[in-house]
């Protein structure tokens, strides 16, 4: 297993950093000197290149790159120019709220998904079926931005039942929970039609499996049929998906934080776009694609532990 | 009798106190209720709350609440004593001594003295370390020298304007500030302000405490808590939820819904912005005058104006000088201002083309940065300009690269911008849009295309900064903004935004500021909750 966890490490170091000269190349090819945002229309033209010079602005691309990349390596990921902090400690302050959001919605999204799935396989075209289906074309179907402000509406301004925005406290208080509800239910609706439809054609087809009719024919109870035979295997592909879905619940909570005030690393990179701070929105980059790549390898991992042909192969490599 | 006589004078005076308890202190004069925290929502988060670091609205609106600066504005936007009780000139303008009020204490208990005063402006302009947006406001300062009580600026050249930009800076204790460096100043700032840093958790909330020893008159808020909320159909909604007291940047959209809500009210004043047209001066046909004017007289401003702003929360801009700045000259130019005219427009654009300054099919480009509002604007110019047999065409543009690509390009079109003044005088105005010459132009003179020198132009404004006298300067400027804007043409103005804040009905004696901070605690104000 350790064995294997190099290897993708290994792998993943080249990966991450093409992600970051891609992101650090884009960056410096759009319009906008950040030297001149950080002091304003009425700058002088040698305040600004005096400044150019202090923040490393002046020298060519690829040494400017090959800095930061050095840096990367010693952790040290710069300075924001619009914070006069680390970028890592102006990233890693935001970062929590972020990764918070993202997994109550992703725990959501399977909660809910998943055994709805499971239900919808097992009753096939019935009107319960039929419920499931509509939910997941309406998930699909309805924008987050819209959805997040029908849930306000409905149950902050109408209700008064759950706070408007803001994140209220840590996730363990009774305040920063009522506060997550409303943000990870929206953002859940990205993840929850795939898995719900996913998951339940997984289990379609994995009752027609022959050894399910074994299993029956056996006499094991139901139960026992669907969730220690059927359900183990459907969930394979499921699990595949909740890692690459992963990347668009990301992507998805930058949009949700905005609406609800959630003081993520999404409002941070927006705002760091606009005001042409290139170290955060590296920054942000370079974590994030790191936290996707985690999130893939316990994808991985969790193969083994559900598939045990997969558990076998690893050990024989080993 | 007897039972009188049992009353004796200590139990009387226990049921004395415990019926003050139970009735509460005394309100104080006017039905004012001392206490309570006043939650504000804003359309951002601070990025610094060192007023050295940042000078983005959001940071201003935060911590103007945290310090003091030498010069304030009262409610007519007029230049008024806060930290200094007085300041002289020299007769050439290039001395100026403020007298610093005494009694004024930082939130650690220590005295503000000349010596704080004299080092928050050294600190700005010792960029690029400070890397401060404030520098170019106050670069003409040769040297700065605290003597007793007084602060004297000496100048690198007479410039009369100079009380205007000590408005902008804030005063920070030196000591503190040497000593604990900008990072940490930033994270816990220290100011004489009516109120004190308690916490800040970025992209959450901003949570300031009343300051007791507030120089100018006791806060009657307990606590202020900022809340950034980008969208402004959110902060709508926080408004009518009771989620917070006040929200600012109230948009077009949400105007109409929060106008009917029972327990919200709406405040409105003129704002210190100027949106306008340009013609870019790099090439024809945009620098030709018969140009300028048939497009003037194609557009129609003020149906645009109308379709923008539905709601009204703007208003037709006839100068480049918003309302509450001087000079006012709006009821010449509103008289000589183009109406539209179809069939005028016409006329001069088959004299362009007769005369050879453009063709038939010539494209005419208006370039729009991504602002919804200045996108309608270019919408309707297009529109207006078909309209009359012009090809012309709209492109929109992010707006960082917008502003970056008009200052450093060459390429003539059609640009809309806006501009707030820098500091409250007409010289901050004209300076930054229309000053060229051999030192290189502002960069609102390089937007417009203006890289030689205009020595009509130039005159005026330098000859304006040397003076003293308002009312020769308010001539100079005046006839400066006649010609640019009547004669040239190199404007066409669009309008002033109208500054509108929300609240609720229970927040008291707030008035909405037309240089967008929050008025909390002034010399003509002190917000309280009736609640």
């Amino acid at each position: 297993m350790l064995r294997y966890l190099g290897e993708r490490l290994l792998y993943a170091i080249p990966t991450v950093c093409c992600v970051v000269f891609l992101v650090f190349l884009l960056l410096h090819l759009i319009p906008g000197d950040p030297a001149q945002v950080m002091l304003g229309v009425g700058a002088s033209e040698r305040d600004i290149a005096l400044l150019r010079e202090k923040l490393g602005l002046d020298r060519p691309l690829t040494i400017q790159f090959a800095r930061y990349l050095m840096g990367v390596f010693r952790g040290d990921l710069g300075d924001s120019f619009a914070y006069r902090k680390e970028v890592l400690q102006v990233v890693l302050e935001r970062f929590p709220a972020t990764i918070e959001l993202t997994l109550a919605a992703m725990v959501l999204a399977c909660g809910v998904g998943i055994p709805l799935g499971v239900e919808a396989a097992l009753r096939r075209r019935s009107s319960f079926d039929l419920v499931c289906r509509m939910i997941a074309l309406a998930g699909v179907s309805f924008p987050v931005f819209w959805l997040a402000i029908l849930l306000m509406y409905f149950f902050a301004v109408m209700l008064h039942l759950l706070p408007l925005s803001g994140r209220g406290g840590a996730l363990y208080t009774w305040n920063g929970l009522r506060h997550l509800l409303l943000p990870a239910v929206a953002l859940s609706t990205i993840m929850l039609p795939s898995t719900m439809r996913l998951t339940r054609s997984s289990m379609l087809e994995v009752l027609t499996q022959e050894y399910i009719r074994v299993a029956r024919a056996k006499g094991l109870r139901e139960r026992v049929v669907i969730y220690k035979h059927a359900f183990r295997n459907a969930i394979i592909p499921v699990v595949t998906n909740i890692g690459l879905q992963f990347g668009m619940l990301l992507g998805g909570a930058f949009l949700t934080e905005h609406v609800f005030a959630w003081p993520g690393i999404g409002q941070l990179t927006v705002n760091a776009i606009f005001r042409r701070d290139f170290p955060v929105v590296q920054g942000v980059i370079l974590i994030t694609a790191l936290a996707f790549f985690l999130v893939n390898v316990c994808v991985d991992i969790s193969y083994a532990y559900l598939d045990p042909r997969v558990r076998h192969e690893m050990v024989e490599r080993a | 009798m007897k039972t009188l006589k049992a009353i004796g004078p200590g139990t009387f005076g226990i049921a004395l106190v415990l019926a003050s308890l139970l009735i509460g202190p005394a309100p104080c004069p006017g039905g004012v209720k001392p206490g309570g925290t006043l939650r504000i929502a804003m359309y951002a988060d601070a990025t610094s709350l060192d007023p050295g670091g940042a000078n983005d609205i959001p940071s201003q609106k935060a911590y103007n609440l945290l310090f003091d600066t030498l010069l304030a504005f009262d409610r007519g936007m007029q230049l008024t004593g806060h930290v200094a009780t007085a300041w002289k000139a020299s007769p050439d303008s290039k001395t100026w001594t403020f007298t610093i009020r005494p009694g004024i204490t930082f939130h650690d208990g220590t005295a503000l003295t000349a010596e704080d005063v004299a080092f928050s402006f050294q600190r700005i302009l010792n960029a690029p370390e400070a890397a401060s947006q404030k520098k170019s406001a106050i670069a003409m300062i040769e040297s700065i020298e605290a003597r007793g009580n007084e602060v004297i600026f000496r100048l690198k050249y007479s410039f009369a304007p100079f009380p205007g930009t000590t408005a902008q800076i804030q005063v920070v204790p030196k000591n503190l500030a040497k000593e604990v460096g900008n990072k940490s100043f930033a994270s816990r700032p220290v100011g004489s302000g009516p109120f004190r840093f308690v916490e800040w958790i970025k992209d959450d909330h901003i949570t300031l405490d009343r300051y007791d020893q507030y120089w100018l008159k006791r806060p009657h808020l307990d606590r202020v808590v900022l809340r950034p909320i980008p969208e402004g159909t959110v902060r709508a909604m926080s408004l009518m939820a009771g989620e917070v007291d006040i929200v600012d940047q109230v948009s077009s959209e949400t105007l109409p819904r929060l106008r009917g809500v029972a327990g919200v009210e709406l405040l409105t004043t003129a704002g210190l912005n100027y949106y306008w047209l340009g013609f870019r001066q790099y090439g024809p046909p945009y620098n030709n005058l018969k140009f300028r004017q048939m497009v003037y007289h194609a557009v129609d401003m003020d149906g645009a104006i109308k379709t923008i702003f539905p709601h009204g929360n703007a208003v037709r801009a006839y100068s480049a000088v918003p309302p509450l700045v001087w000079p006012n000259d709006e009821k010449f130019l509103k008289e000589h201002a183009f109406r539209q005219d179809t069939a005028k427009a016409k006329t001069l654009f088959e004299a362009l083309i007769a005369e050879g300054v453009m063709k038939r099919d010539t494209k005419v480009l208006v370039s729009m940065a991504n602002d919804p509002e200045r996108i309608k604007l270019g919408e309707i110019l297009v529109t207006n300009l078909k309209e009359i047999g012009v090809n012309a065409e709209l492109k929109v543009t992010e707006t960082g690269s917008y502003i970056d690509t008009a200052i450093k390009g060459t390429e003539p079109y059609i640009y809309s911008l806006f501009s707030v003044p820098r500091y409250l005088d007409p010289d901050a105005i004209f300076s930054w849009l229309f000053l060229s010459g051999p030192n290189g132009s502002t960069h609102g003179a390089k937007i417009l295309g203006l890289t030689q020198l205009d020595p009509k132009i130039n005159d005026a404004i330098e000859k304006a900064r040397v003076i003293s006298d308002e009312a020769e300067r308010s001539r100079l400027y005046t006839a400066l903004q006649r010609d640019v804007l009547i004669e040239k043409l190199y404007h066409i103005p669009a309008y002033h935004r109208t500054i509108v804040l929300g609240k609720r009905s229970v927040v008291q004696d707030l008035y909405p500021a037309p240089n967008d901070l929050f008025w909390l605690v002034t010399s003509f104000s002190n917000v309280w909750i009736d609640r």
